[in-house]
Parts: structure tokens; C-alpha cells; sequence
């Protein structure tokens, strides 16, 4: 009688302790994973020829190809971006501007990051507002991520702080890098301009690649 | 010999709901998420104005279908006390939030939205682009250049009622 009621008790304990262990250890794989995860997304040394497969606002496909010959300011955002992208679209309008004739051997691109809010037709009339010379590109979402990872570019979906209301749909944000991609002629990756650094050494970088 | 085992028995039985108790908290609690601080106190809806003066607001202009947009300005605080900025609404948006930009160590830009913050006593918060900004949420028609958009801030000392000039989409200041 006691001997089995102790044999109970031992089993009871041991079944709870298992539980607990199996959820500790649970939760310790999923943040493990996670940050594997989150490591092996980090841009590494981006390969010095970007290929990728694209589309502008008419469709067309673009391609590293495309625009051989001029050099390329190349730039990763999205359009529901109130500040960051209007910022470096704003920086990439007055160095055009700033190069004068120069301009035309230069092509700015600004690719999406968001290719299922940026339609084309939206995507055009962004980009326009500000400078038409501005070309929108957008693509399948793995055709963006392998043009993002061509370039070195990251970028991700920012997950809603439980602990706050949520945003209504559709309102989401987007966590990304913000550098401007300088290609030369040759399609050769040759540098990066900070969107909010020295207009003088932005000049003289894009003057140089030729 | 009967009542010695079940004084043990009833021993036992105790000790089993403890560990069970303990057990089962310490369960919980690992899946539980940390406390917030939530149901933050809105703003009245007649408050004083504020003794914070706000200079050379600023939107940015946007695409008439647009969602979201962006308005910064500088506020200066005369008085003695530190002043907290708590929010804003504006006409024709769903709300107003106040935003500020962190780039990691790989050149990362995240956009976090904050409850509150400082205008210090005697000094002066700056929003602007690439910093802090007030973001336009749920926007009815985008923001029209040369419009302009009506915006209260809401302050810990009351109220500032704005007018905002929208000025181009790639301005980078109040003059352009």
C-alpha cells in the first residue's frame, strides 16, 4: 500500500519534472533557432558583379544588363516609408540635380522591398515625385530578395510589438538597410553613398565611376 | 502503524501539490509575456495650451494614394520643467505616432515607435528627417504639396495646434 502509493507519488513528480525540462529545453531550441536564423541573414561581402531580374513600372525586364554602359545608383526601400527612403530619394534627386549634364550617364534605380504593396503603377508615381529620371523597379518576392542579397542589401518585415496595438492591416513596416549601391559602367559593384553623407563626396564618387 | 501511514500518505499528498503548484507556475510563467505598461492615460480633451513653442513644422509631400507620411519640427521648452511630447492627431489620418530611427551595427535602419519624449527644460527636441519624425497613419488622400496639413500635438502641459506647410516630397527642411 505505501510502497505503491510512494511508486505513484515518484511517478507523478517525475512526469512534471519531464514536462517542465521538455519546455525549458523546447524554448531554448526556438530562441537557438532564431538566432541561427537571424545570423545567417546578416548581408555578407556582396559579390562585385550584382545580377539580378527585375521589372519596371511597364513591365519590362530589367537586368544587370540593362543598363550597361552608364553607371547605376542603386537604392533598396519601399514606399510606405515615411522618412528614411523619402530621405535618401530626396538625396538621390539633388545629386542629380548637382551632376548637371553628367546625369545622363547615370541611371537611378530604387528597388523595392515591398513588392506586395508597391505596385508598378504606385511604384512609377513614387519614385516621380521625386525626379522622373528615377526608375522603379519591383519583382517576385524571391526575384527582390535575390536582387537584395546581389547587392548585399537586407531587409525584413518588422513583427508588431505585442505589448502595443497593433497597426491596422496593410500598415506594416519594414526594418532595411539604407545605402545607396554605386555600379559602374561595367556592372561592377564599386562602392556605397551614405543617403545622408557629403554631397561633395558623393559627386566626386559617381564623377569618378566611368 | 495505520495512522503513521497516513500521516505520511497526508505528508506526502501535501508535498505532491506543492511540487504540482510550483511545477505548474513555473510553466506558466516561462510562456506568459513580460508585464507592459498599457492603457497609457489619453490626453484630455480640453487642455491648456502648451508652454512649448513649436517652429518650422514641415510635412513631406506624398502620392495621393499614400498610407503614411511624415512632419518634423523643432520644439523649445522656456520653461524651467522638462516638457514630454506624448503624441499628436492630425485631420484626415487614422493617428499619429511618434517615431525614431536606430541603424545597427550592419547599417540596419529600424524604425521604433516610442510613447513619449523629452523637450527638455530650457532646451529643444528636433524632428527631423532621418531621426525623429511624427508619422501620419491610415492617411485619407496623401499629402498634397503646397497644402497643408492641421496637426495638434499633445504635450504634458497642454496643447499645440499647428498648421503645416507640405512641402516637396524629397525637401529636407522647413525651407526646402
Amino acid at each position: 500500500m505505501r510502497r505503491r502509493l510512494i511508486l505513484v507519488i515518484v511517478l507523478v513528480d517525475l512526469a512534471v519534472v519531464l514536462a517542465v525540462g521538455a519546455l525549458i529545453l523546447a524554448r531554448h531550441q526556438r530562441q537557438q533557432r532564431a538566432l541561427a536564423q537571424a545570423a545567417s541573414m546578416e548581408a555578407g561581402p556582396a559579390p562585385s558583379s550584382p545580377r539580378f531580374t527585375l521589372h519596371d513600372a511597364a513591365g519590362h525586364l530589367v537586368t544587370q544588363d540593362t543598363y550597361r554602359g552608364r553607371s547605376e545608383l542603386v537604392y533598396f526601400g519601399y514606399s510606405f516609408c515615411p522618412d528614411i527612403c523619402p530621405t535618401a530619394l530626396g538625396y538621390q534627386a539633388r545629386l542629380l540635380k548637382a551632376l548637371g549634364p553628367d546625369a545622363a550617364r547615370v541611371v537611378p534605380l530604387f528597388i523595392t522591398i515591398d513588392p506586395e504593396r508597391d505596385t508598378p503603377a504606385h511604384l512609377a508615381a513614387y519614385v516621380t515625385l521625386f525626379d522622373p529620371r528615377i526608375i522603379g523597379l519591383t519583382g517576385s518576392a524571391d526575384e527582390v530578395k535575390g536582387a537584395a542579397n546581389a547587392f548585399g542589401a537586407w531587409y525584413q518585415r518588422v513583427i508588431a510589438d505585442p505589448g502595443k496595438p497593433p497597426l491596422p492591416p496593410g500598415q506594416y513596416l519594414m526594418d532595411h538597410t539604407s545605402s545607396t549601391y554605386l555600379v559602374d559602367p561595367e556592372g561592377r559593384l564599386v562602392g556605397t553613398i551614405d543617403p545622408q553623407g557629403s554631397m561633395t563626396a558623393a559627386l566626386a564618387a559617381v564623377r569618378s565611376c566611368r | 502503524m495505520i495512522t503513521g501511514l497516513l500521516r505520511a500518505a497526508r505528508r506526502r499528498t501535501q508535498a505532491l501539490v506543492v511540487l504540482l503548484a510550483t511545477g505548474l507556475g513555473v510553466s506558466v510563467s516561462l510562456f506568459l509575456p513580460p508585464l507592459s505598461a498599457q492603457d497609457q492615460p489619453s490626453p484630455p480633451a480640453i487642455s491648456p495650451d502648451s508652454h512649448v513653442v513649436v517652429a518650422g513644422a514641415w510635412a513631406r509631400a506624398t502620392t495621393s494614394d499614400a498610407l503614411s507620411g511624415a512632419i518634423y519640427c523643432e520644439l523649445h521648452n522656456p520653461t524651467n520643467h522638462a516638457q514630454e511630447l506624448l503624441g499628436a492627431s492630425a485631420a484626415d489620418c487614422d493617428h499619429c505616432e511618434l517615431h525614431v530611427h536606430r541603424t545597427d551595427a550592419e547599417g540596419v535602419m529600424h524604425m521604433s515607435q516610442v510613447d513619449h519624449l523629452e523637450v527638455p527644460a530650457g532646451g529643444t527636441l528636433l524632428l527631423q528627417p532621418g531621426a525623429i519624425h511624427l508619422m501620419l497613419l491610415g492617411l485619407a488622400h496623401g499629402l498634397t504639396q503646397g497644402q497643408s496639413v492641421q496637426v495638434v500635438l499633445h504635450l504634458s502641459d497642454g496643447t499645440a495646434t499647428l498648421s503645416v506647410p507640405i512641402l516637396a516630397a524629397g525637401a529636407m527642411g522647413p525651407d526646402g
